[in-house]
């Protein structure tokens, strides 16, 4: 644990979505501010961390991004369990994995306990010409799922920041006024005492107990 | 007779002692009377003796003749006289000839003396001016010696100025160059311009010469800086060439050039096995890191060498920039060696496969970057070595990822049935400590380790999801975590991998989570909570949970019983997976979590029993033992009492 670890909460994130969506580049985007075209496929999971404010608060979001290849399934099923927050990612010019939403939903539904915050992202808001999935269907189809939802291009870098910062709002939000239990096991949500935080490996230990 | 008298006046005089004062004037005179009749006698004496003489005879005739006689005698006598006078007359006029002559002699010569005394005066006025003409000459001339020691030159200093030999005597004579011409601008100022420029013009041609010879002399000897004899006077010779920015410029490369192949030429000697002495590089060159180590010492132990020389031959330069001029002549100077040493650091390439040794490589040209880099601030050879840097990183890179590659592809296969780690996981992380234990002698290793590790961490990760993703959800976690585990254990012995091990750490908590679900489901199988586990979610209704199929005390004895057996062993009911696990540590994690669970399940089972409305028989038997008590003993690891 570095220095800059002085932090009140820790949140867990997984990003999901059909392959080739664009979900490792959102999660460039968001901690290193960098967009690499070509990105390789993940295999399994990847991790990224990046340290944000709300509220005069500093959070660490702890970022799963996920295989959307179909054989990893079983690696990534393990990585649902406990996220505070889940970003669900399509692509606003390939409609088939917009069509393919429902099942990722659900899938997100059973792994996740009831409490996580559900951010549907149309991602590619930069190939407007190539649009194939309106922000209307998509807001609607949100709607009545009650979930989030934006559009955002992980090329541009436009509404990445809001994409992530929002969901940690609400998730922020559920803390203060007790929707979500910290005490649950699965709650995503770890939160520092501060007397840990000078000494890393005691809160370490704590923060595996709390898993 | 007056003798006589006077004799006898004394006498008298003698005998009337005390005869008064009158009887004295009386007696003297009487002595003055009778001195006068004395001297009337002497000549009467006088005349008769001489009658005597011719008289001889008392005779009437001779009385007779006798005047005649005396006559004739006194005729005679005259005549003699005068005859004899005569002769004196004679005598006398030629005396008074002579004096006459003499006289005209003397005045003849009181004339010349008259001349000459004009013309000495004349002289002496003559004289009198030449003095003060000489004087003034004097001044002149001192004022003209004065005038050339500060305007000219003499002939022995234009000499040395001449010859083409440079000695502290040329030195002298061209600082002296340099003074007459800051005279003539004083010169200049004070209004006499013409010869000021005159005087400028002459020196300015000496000083061109001087100057030119200077260079030359410079261009021909600036090799032996070295030399103790040569050194001091290139020094002078750089100072004074300041002034003249081209010759300046001229000389320094030549310098430059001079240098750079010595240096070079020395190097070459160091790499090549010239003696028997090992102290040749090339010995070396079996062992690649040795090899390059030594040509980089070699190269910071001269290469400074070169720079105190450069600072010595510019030390008294002060009208110029003296940094940057070493700065670049030692960039210059350097540049010779770059080829050499790329030559040979590209050469090692294709001697040496392994990754590690190229990355000795390449730290070492990073570390000795560092250091020549202080004393070559700019220029090709920090370049060069840079570039090497950056080539033996790009190439380490290559063949870290190739040798990883490789490795994944050759040894890890399906997971094996133990679930332990494949054994090329050991390989990479034995390959990673070898490659870190490198970096820990390189400065600024945060980004090289950071790198590094990730150069095999990753593809390693994802070679571990692809071999697992063809297992059972919890045959992968358990072989996930056991392969987590290991390589976190390896890592964790390093600097600088905090956000890996955050990762990796991430990583094995979601394992854990997973396999302690899978323990959880196991234990409610096997201890037939399924059942009782649905209804107490259903239950809402009002009807007696006793009164619920599946809930009546017989059943629950079932679940009791075995639940008792647990308690007494809480290990024995596990999935077989469990007993894979590499760390024990996870184990009882997942054990306490998977435990939990049934912990919970018990306390809202035994609230629902010892529920009334739930109208159990005898509550207290049938579940004799607390929810504490059971929290305690499976979570909390204690011994049942």
């Amino acid at each position: 644990m570095t220095s800059s670890s002085q932090y009140s909460y820790i949140f867990k994130y997984i990003i999901v979505g059909d392959m080739g969506v664009g979900k490792s580049c959102l999660l460039h985007q968001f901690t290193e501010q960098k967009f690499t075209a070509d990105c390789p496929h993940t295999i399994g999971v990847e991790f990224g961390t990046r340290i944000i404010e709300v509220s005069g608060k500093k959070i660490k979001l702890q970022i799963w991004d996920t295989a959307g290849q179909e054989r990893f399934r079983a690696v990534t099923r393990s990585y649902y369990r406990g996220a505070a927050g889940a970003l669900m990612v399509y692509d606003i010019t390939r409609r088939s994995s917009y069509n393919h939403l429902s099942s990722w939903l659900s899938d997100t539904r059973n792994l996740t306990n009831p409490g996580t915050v559900i951010y549907l992202i149309g991602n590619k808001l930069d190939m407007e010409s190539n649009r194939d999935v309106s922000y209307e269907e998509a807001k609607q189809f949100a709607d009545e799922n009650g979930l989030m939802f934006l559009e955002a291009s992980a090329k541009t870098g436009e509404y990445v920041e809001d994409a992530f910062l929002k969901t940690a709002q609400i998730i922020y939000e559920c803390i203060q006024d007790g929707r979500l239990d910290l005490n649950a096991a699965d709650s995503g949500v770890q939160q520092k005492i501060l007397q840990c935080e000078t000494n890393p490996n005691v809160e370490k230990d704590k923060s595996c107990m709390q898993c | 007779m007056s003798i006589l008298e006077n004799k006898s006046w004394s006498d008298e005089n003698s005998s009337y002692v005390n005869v008064s004062i009158h009887k004295m004037d009386i007696d003297s005179s009487v002595a003055s009377a009778s001195h006068q009749s004395t001297s009337f006698v002497e000549d009467a004496l006088e005349a008769l003796k001489e009658i005597s003489e011719f008289y001889t005879q008392n005779t009437l005739e001779c009385r007779r003749g006798l005047r005649t006689k005396i006559e004739k005698r006194s005729i005679a006598l005259n005549e003699n006289f005068l005859a004899s006078f005569e002769k004196v007359k004679n005598a006398v006029n030629i005396l008074h000839d002579n004096v006459n002559s003499l006289n005209t002699a003397v005045v003849s010569m009181s004339s010349q003396l008259k001349d000459t005394k004009i013309d000495t005066q004349n002289l002496i006025e003559l004289t009198k001016r030449l003095q003060l003409e000489r004087k003034n000459v004097c001044n002149q001339q001192l004022l003209a010696d004065a005038y050339s020691k500060a305007f000219q030159l003499n002939p022995s200093e234009v000499g040395v100025l001449r010859s083409n030999v440079v000695t502290l005597e040329f030195f002298k004579a061209l600082r002296k160059t340099q003074n007459i011409s800051n005279n003539c601008r004083v010169l200049m100022q004070t209004g006499h311009q013409t010869s000021a420029l005159s005087l400028m013009e002459q020196i300015s041609t000496h000083q061109q010469m001087a100057m030119e010879v200077l260079y030359r002399w410079s261009q021909l000897n600036c090799k032996d800086i070295e030399s103790t004899a040569t050194g001091p006077l290139l020094v002078l010779a750089m100072e004074v060439l300041q002034d003249r920015p081209v010759l300046f410029k001229y000389v320094l490369e030549e310098y430059c050039t001079v240098r750079q192949a010595a240096i070079a030429q020395r190097f070459i000697d160091a790499l090549a096995a010239n003696n028997s002495n090992d102290t040749s590089l090339k010995t070396f060159s079996k062992d690649i890191r040795q090899y390059i180590n030594n040509m980089l010492s070699w190269l910071i132990d001269h290469v400074p060498m070169e720079r105190k020389y450069l600072t010595y031959l510019l030390k008294n330069c002060d009208k110029l920039n003296v940094d940057e001029e070493i700065a670049t002549c030692m960039s210059s100077i350097t540049e010779s060696l770059c080829s050499p040493l790329a030559s040979r650091v590209e050469s090692v390439l294709h001697m040496n496969e392994n990754p590690i040794d190229i990355y000795g490589v390449a730290s070492s040209l990073k570390f000795y970057l560092q250091i020549v880099i202080k004393t070559v601030p700019i220029g090709q050879l920090c370049q060069t070595i840079e570039e090497l840097h950056k080539t033996m990183e790009c190439v380490f890179l290559n063949k870290l990822q190739n040798l990883v590659r490789d490795t994944l592809l050759e040894r890890i296969e399906a997971p094996p049935l133990d679930l332990s780690p494949s054994p090329g996981i050991g390989q990479l992380l034995n390959i990673l400590r070898q490659v870190l234990s490198v970096a820990a002698v390189t400065e600024d290793k945060q980004e090289d380790t950071s790198m590094i590790v990730s150069c095999v961490l990753e593809p390693l990760l994802q070679a571990i999801n692809l071999s697992a993703s063809r297992l059972t959800p919890l045959d992968m976690a358990v072989y996930r975590l056991n392969c987590l585990h290991n390589i976190h254990e390896t890592l964790k012995q390093y600097q600088y991998v905090e956000d890996k091990l955050e990762k990796l750490q991430a990583h094995m908590t979601a394992q854990i989570e997973t396999v302690s679900t899978e323990q959880a489901n196991y234990l409610v199988t096997h201890l037939n909570l399924e059942d009782i586990q649905t209804i107490l979610r259903g239950q809402g209704a009002n009807i007696p949970l006793s009164q619920i199929q599946g809930m009546e005390a017989e059943n629950l004895i079932n679940f009791l019983s075995k639940l008792e057996s647990m308690l007494v062993m809480p290990d024995s009911i596990a999935v077989p997976q469990i007993g894979y696990l590499k760390n024990p540590l996870h184990l009882n994690k997942i054990r306490r979590q998977s435990n939990e669970v049934i912990s919970a399940v018990y306390k809202q089972l035994y609230d629902h029993v010892h529920d009334p409305t739930n109208e159990y028989d005898d509550p207290s038997s049938l579940m004799p033992r607390t929810p504490q008590l059971v929290y305690q003993i499976l979570v909390n690891d204690e011994k049942p009492s």
